[in-house]
């Protein structure tokens, strides 16, 4: 796996966990506006799944097309609904970690690119 | 510079008249003068400053109870066992007066501030009973303030801070210690309940506080809705405000009539004309509330605004907003009075709000119509033993805050739900204003939730602009056979919106059109805050007010949000308001309505704001408790908001 692509996948986890700390004090904090709500347990729920995602994208272990293309899509489709569920929170820092997520993930999906197109070069 | 610009609101103030003057700095009644105009003269936070306002001070009474287990972070009351009290709806406009910032809570204590830090100066505990006797929650809209035109100097109680509770009694305490004052009634309480005398079903709860005038307290109470044919008969008390002592009582119904039906009470707050001693009564709705076959004869006091001649109680005029109600359509907010310049004349007015839309603008020396009020056709009553009025009062300028028929089916939750909305819509009888409840079902618009709830409408009295808040909600009214009542409601449930009215030959199930998804079945926007010009009757504008919350998650800021608790204007231009379901609280631009700055407080504040002078400094003040008619979420917090230094 190309460095890039790592650090694409890593950049998700860390704006995942992020995501994670930032909704758990939502849900605990009286002032946030959505302390206790069913929509704030979605996010917490959803970050944390998308740490999971980060973590076994940018884990260097063989895996067949089928689940590497299940965790993209996965982790991509969880981001745009928990930046989307975080514009309907009025979660500003959630929407803006989704967005650090979104980047790491395309930098993990490019850098993966290049480094299947220098290894079919080098073939 | 300074010092000019600082000016300016003064003269301001100068020309509105003495009392604006005096009042520059204090918020010392419910709203925030005897007027009810909900107007301060402070001009120090502005339309190009407000979006610098930070938090002053913030301050948790812990009188709080969510009826349950109580959310994450909610500040609980230790040692009371909050989980298995009703849940608390606090609606208290905090006072600040004698440097001091008062507050009643929904466990009926007092709260002394300090106006620039709420640090508490001290509080008294009315020990009062917190079981849901009437209101299905712990309820409080706060204290009233008394002080003495020549105070005693070294003796107690020359200044006096009451507190009402949910089982009848008025408490009495000094305003500097929050001792009981002991020349009050029975060691400085008052049982009100000593006179509920005519079916006595349940206490006469004094979860509004008194209006106070010279030495008089003006004592209104509410009841337990919807549950009895015979009820009590609205009364109001005025009592010495030293001693407790009864001065004169006010009979919304008379005896024969009192006997078989009841309320026609006053459970908001008064208004009252020191020129020419009057008081003001928004005058609520008889009893059974959906049904009047017991009571055919014209009430002309119920549903009605009332005056009163302060000294005697003696009704001076009165005029009926609703006749023969049956939608519980109950005056519910202190009519506002301000000097209308019209056709070059000054012409002493008031203006009364209602849940029915409608701003009745009346001369408040006579009682009769400034801008032309109208007795239309409405539809008839086809339940037996019911005849509805065949006319209604309307009032066609200034326009009514609602139209005159419902928004029509929400395409988005008429689609999430498969059609049930217009399946429901088509079984429905929908005549218009005024569809009296029926066996099938009514389409009521707007219904008892309104039109506009009891925060009112407030008014900058130098423009004469008003600006109310209000909802826009639709509500379905199915009368229930006596004989198949039991049955229905025992399938369902009080939330599942099945009210007795035991002593009348129907029940009633009344409930909010939503669908299975709990989506509003008619278009938006659900809540809308407008202004009017009072010389011309003319709307100046109408806007969506607050985001719905449903989940956490907000809805767009054009669907609005049903209403409970009213605005404020300050001289230099701004609304501030709380009442949305959300838990923003915001100031708008008086001009325009215009949103210029909003700020997240722990729980809906519907209650009406206060804002002060302390030190030089303009505070905006909002007890933020939450009502569990908009969203579980309560809190027993109070903020104040001001410039940073």
């Amino acid at each position: 796996m190309e460095k890039s692509s790592r650090i694409g996948a890593w950049l998700v986890a860390a704006a995942a966990v992020a995501g994670l700390a930032v909704s758990v004090a939502n849900y605990l904090n009286p002032q946030s506006g959505i302390a206790g709500e069913p929509g704030t347990v979605l996010v917490i729920a959803s970050t944390a799944l998308l740490a999971l995602f980060g973590l076994l994208m940018g884990a260097d272990r063989r895996r067949g097309a089928f689940l590497r293309i299940f965790f993209l899509v996965s982790a991509l489709l969880n981001i745009a609904g928990t930046a989307f569920a975080g514009y309907l929170l009025h979660s500003t820092a959630l929407v803006v970690l989704m967005m650090t997520a979104l980047l790491g993930w395309l930098l993990h999906l490019f850098g993966r690119r290049n480094a299947v197109t220098t290894a079919s070069v080098s073939r | 510079m300074v010092k000019l610009t600082g000016s300016i609101p003064l003269l301001a103030c100068l020309l509105a008249g003495g009392e604006a003057l005096a009042q520059a700095t204090d918020w010392s009644t419910f709203n925030g003068n005897l007027k009810a105009q909900k107007y301060s003269p402070l001009a120090q936070i502005t339309p190009e400053n407000v979006s610098r306002l930070t938090v002053a001070w913030r301050t948790h009474t812990g009188d709080v109870s969510p009826g349950g287990s109580p959310p994450a972070g909610t500040h609980m009351r230790s040692g009371t066992g909050a989980a298995a009290l009703p849940p608390t709806v606090w609606s208290a406009t905090p006072l600040f007066v004698n440097d001091t910032v008062y507050l009643g809570t929904p466990f009926y204590r007092i709260f002394a501030l300090e106006p620039d830090t709420g640090k508490v100066k001290w509080t008294y505990d009315s020990n009062a009973v917190l079981e849901a006797l009437t209101q299905p929650d712990l309820k409080n809209r706060g204290v009233a303030y008394w002080g003495a035109d020549t105070p005693i100097p070294g003796q107690p109680c020359q200044k006096r801070v009451y507190i009402g509770t949910m089982d009848a009694k008025l408490h009495s305490v000094d305003a500097d210690t929050g001792k009981p004052c002991a020349d009050f009634g029975v060691s400085g309480v008052v049982d009100i309940d000593q006179w509920n005398d005519e079916n006595a079903k349940w206490p006469l709860s004094i979860l509004q506080p008194p209006t106070v005038y010279k030495d008089f307290l003006f004592v209104g109470w509410a009841g337990k809705d919807w549950a009895e044919a015979e009820a009590p008969p609205g009364t109001v008390f005025a009592l010495d405000a030293r001693t407790g002592a009864l001065r004169w009582t006010f009979h919304a119904l008379d005896v024969a009539d009192a006997a078989k039906s009841g309320t026609g009470n006053v459970w908001a707050s008064m208004s009252v004309d020191e020129e020419r001693n009057l008081l003001f009564l928004p005058v609520s709705s008889p009893s059974p509330n959906f049904f009047g076959g017991n009571r055919l004869d014209p009430l002309a006091l119920a549903t009605s605004v009332t005056a009163l001649d302060i000294a005697t109680g003696n009704i001076m005029w009165t005029r009926q907003l609703v006749h023969h109600d049956l939608w519980d359509l109950d005056t519910n907010s202190a009519p506002t009075l301000i000097d209308i310049e019209k056709d070059g004349q000054i012409l002493p007015a008031l203006v009364q709000t209602s849940k029915q839309g409608f701003l009745y603008v009346l001369n408040r020396e006579t009682g009769e119509p400034i801008y032309p009020i109208e007795e239309r056709p409405v539809p008839a009553s086809t339940v037996p033993g019911e005849t509805a009025a065949p006319t209604q009062p309307h009032v066609a300028l200034p326009k009514s805050v609602v139209e005159d028929k419902w928004p029509g089916v929400f395409w988005l939750a008429d689609a999430a739900s498969f059609g049930y909305c217009s399946r429901m819509a088509a079984s429905l009888r929908d005549e218009g204003r005024f569809t009296p409840p029926s066996l099938e079902g009514s389409l009521v618009y707007p219904g008892t939730i309104g039109g506009v709830e009891w925060g009112g409408g407030a008014v900058d009295p130098r423009s004469g602009i008003f600006v109310v808040n209000y909802s826009s909600a639709v509500q379905i009214y199915k009368l229930i056979p006596r004989a198949d009542y039991d049955a229905a409601a025992s399938a369902g449930s009080e939330t599942g919106g099945f009210f007795p009215m035991r002593g009348a030959p129907y029940g009633i199930q009344l409930t909010t059109f939503l669908n299975p998804l709990g989506m509003p079945c008619w278009n938006p926007p659900y809540g809308s805050i407008a202004a009017y010009d009072l010389k011309t009757g003319a709307q100046l504008w109408d806007v969506p007010f607050g985001q719905v919350q449903k989940y956490g998650f907000y809805m767009p800021p054009s669907w609005g949000s049903i209403t409970i608790g009213g605005p404020v204007i300050t001289a230099s231009g701004l609304v501030f308001i709380g009442a949305s379901m959300d838990s923003y609280v915001r100031a708008l631009d008086l001009k325009t309505g215009k949103e210029l700055w909003k700020g997240l407080v722990s729980a809906p504040a519907v209650a009406l704001p206060a804002s002060y002078e302390y030190k030089g400094k303009q505070y905006v003040v909002f007890a933020a408790g939450g009502n569990s008619i908009l969203t579980p979420r309560v809190s027993d917090e109070i903020v104040a908001f001001a410039l940073g230094d």
